[in-house]
């Protein structure tokens, strides 16, 4: 069952345009000019219940946007949405009873108060029942590794100890849908770890479906099975993270090590990567020369001593499917 | 109304969290008595005569003290706070509890003002009394009197709240918030009584909702109005609240729409 339908969803922001220095500041205010933006041309997409979806781009292609048109707080130009069956910027105060929102850019807990505060306030804004809010509130900490520090107040907290928090406060009501916006920006290795675990047993344990926007693509390899790329305000990929590879990937990368120095290499449809005098790193577009033919060809004319093929990195694939413009088939 | 209290327990705990801050807040209401006392009675010396403008001076201090009163129940900050919220994206966390956007900063002010309210009250109306002689004037009026800074501190805050949400539209109000300071200090009675002023200028007043601020609430107190005068102004004051609530209402339904602008 699909638990957030969006379909032909259309932005249009208007934002005031001046040019640089006091003198243009001055113009300003008497003479304004505006220019409408469009941050989502036309955005169509589903979410299954339970799935874990990545919405990936570059800065500014409009997966924030997306997102606050699905938590309510942004009127679309256009197009509809339902997600468990509200229309978000219709039904705000019963449909945000069943969200959790992190917005990694927004503080969104209480300042100047510690975070149990917070939690204790939500406790009480969202009617939980006592013993299972303490429960559900051990069992984050504990997973979260925050008990040190919700005691102290927010301000005093580091940035990871912070989304730890939100994340926490984001989903003590048991909400059945979850945005994560950018949820392990400027975190440590350990604490983006922590909250990926965490993330992932709330999905299983309690099959709630998540989006999670992000530029780090191992948020991506290990929370989602499937992905939106979405680039200019438009969807250039949806479908399996696995496909991504096969779809738009047509190169490997082919790391040979040789037994005896070696000088040049030259195949139709191979590019050298890095030469050295015992090894290569080719990279091989299997459309114009199959593997087979490469490896053939490598081992027929060298003393190769070790062979290493491997897809180019993740970034590697989505940096070209940002770059170029071109809409890839949906899957 | 459950989920709403606990905006008003974070809005305590948030007040008593610097605890300078608080006990430095907590000296404005005789700091402020002290200044206009001075003041008046420099104003009588240099006059020469007893009563100015049918106030002696201790019953012009005495409507000071009530003043302060009246403007501990009436003060608000929710635009400073929306100006803010609004300005840096925070707004969105209120957005997304699942409670009316205007009630959130209300009980959130009102968690504020709690403490210093209870602390300061029994004070002051003791300054009141023991110092500058002011009088009780029976249980009616003071009924009325509580009646009445009660709407007085609903239209306070709608009215604050109007001005914190042109944010939405403006997004820096720092100086409209100033302004509008000055406009409330200077027409709601708390700088001088609306007495004061040129008899036409007053009959303008009747109009606007600036004298249900501080000047009607004290003069209640006073017994100046006879009852029907009274509850005549109470209803105005009903009046106002009503209105105003429901243009903050849908003032606040525009402003989510237009906040998409905000924090892209």
């Amino acid at each position: 069952m699909n638990a957030i339908t969006v379909k032909n969803l259309k932005k249009v922001y208007r934002t005031h345009k001046r040019g640089k220095g006091m003198w243009n500041a001055v113009v300003s205010l008497f003479n304004r000019k505006y220019e409408n933006k469009h941050a989502l041309k036309g955005v169509s997409f589903e979410v299954e219940e339970g799935e874990v979806l990545g919405l990936i781009g570059p800065n500014g292609a409009g997966k924030s946007t997306t997102i606050k048109a699905l938590s309510g707080i942004l009127h679309p130009t256009s197009g509809d949405v339902k997600v468990i069956g509200y229309v978000p910027w219709k039904d705000r105060v019963k449909y945000v009873k069943h969200l959790g929102v992190v917005l990694g850019q927004k503080e969104q807990l209480w300042w100047d108060l510690p975070a149990i505060d917070t939690f204790y306030m939500n406790r009480e804004v969202y009617q939980i029942p006592n013993n299972k809010f303490k429960r559900r509130l051990n069992y984050m900490v504990k997973l979260l590794d925050v008990k040190e520090v919700i005691n102290s107040p927010v301000r005093d907290l580091s940035l990871g100890e912070r989304m730890k928090c939100k994340l926490i406060a984001a989903l003590l009501h048991s909400p059945k849908v979850v945005f994560l916006d950018e949820p392990t920006i400027g975190l440590d290795i350990i604490a983006r770890d922590r909250l990926r675990d965490f993330v992932k047993e709330v999905n299983q344990k309690e099959g709630t479906t998540f989006i999670v926007t992000t530029h780090d693509m191992q948020d991506i390899e290990k929370l989602c099975k499937r992905i939106v790329i979405i680039n200019h305000g438009v969807i250039v990929y949806d479908g399996l993270l696995e496909k991504l590879k096969s779809t738009i990937l047509n190169n490997k990368i082919i790391d040979v090590k040789f037994e005896t120095k070696v000088k040049g290499f030259r195949l139709k449809g191979c590019k050298l990567l890095e030469k050295g005098d015992y090894n290569f790193v080719i990279e091989a577009d299997t459309k114009v020369t199959k593997i087979k033919k490469v490896i053939d060809y490598l081992l027929l004319n060298y003393e190769v001593a070790d062979i290493n093929i491997t897809d180019p990195p993740i970034e590697e694939i989505i940096q070209r499917i940002y770059k170029e413009k071109k809409k890839w088939v949906h899957t | 109304m459950g989920s709403y209290l606990a905006l008003l327990k974070g809005g305590y705990k948030e007040a008593l969290q610097y605890r300078f801050d608080f006990v430095v807040g907590l000296l404005r209401v005789p700091l402020t008595l002290i200044i206009f006392y001075f003041l008046w009675k420099a104003v009588f010396a240099f006059n020469g005569t007893d009563v100015i403008n049918g106030y002696t001076f201790e019953t012009m201090i005495g409507y000071y003290v009530l003043s302060m009163i009246v403007g501990m129940f009436t003060w608000m900050d929710v635009d400073n706070w929306l100006r803010w919220d609004v300005k840096s994206g925070e707004v969105v966390s209120e957005f997304m509890r699942p409670l009316n956007f205007v009630f959130q900063y209300l009980f959130r002010q009102w968690g504020m003002s709690t403490l210093s309210i209870f602390i300061s009250l029994v004070p002051t109306f003791l300054i009141g009394y023991l110092f500058v002689g002011l009088m009780f004037f029976g249980w009616l009026n003071f009924v009325f009197f509580t009646i009445s800074v009660v709407l007085a501190m609903f239209i306070v805050f709608l009215i604050t709240m109007f001005i914190g949400l042109l944010a939405f539209w403006l997004t820096d109000i720092s100086g409209l918030i100033k302004v509008k300071n000055m406009f409330i200090a200077f027409l709601s009675g708390s700088l001088v009584p609306l007495s004061f002023f040129p008899g036409i200028i007053q009959k303008v007043f009747a109009f606007l909702p600036f004298q249900y601020m501080r000047y009607v609430p004290v003069n209640i107190y006073l017994g100046i109005y006879s009852v029907n005068e009274t509850l005549f102004h109470l209803g105005v004051m009903v009046l106002w609240v009503v209105v105003l609530y429901i243009f903050v209402h849908y003032q606040s339904k525009l402003a989510l729409k237009k906040m998409s602008g905000v924090g892209i």
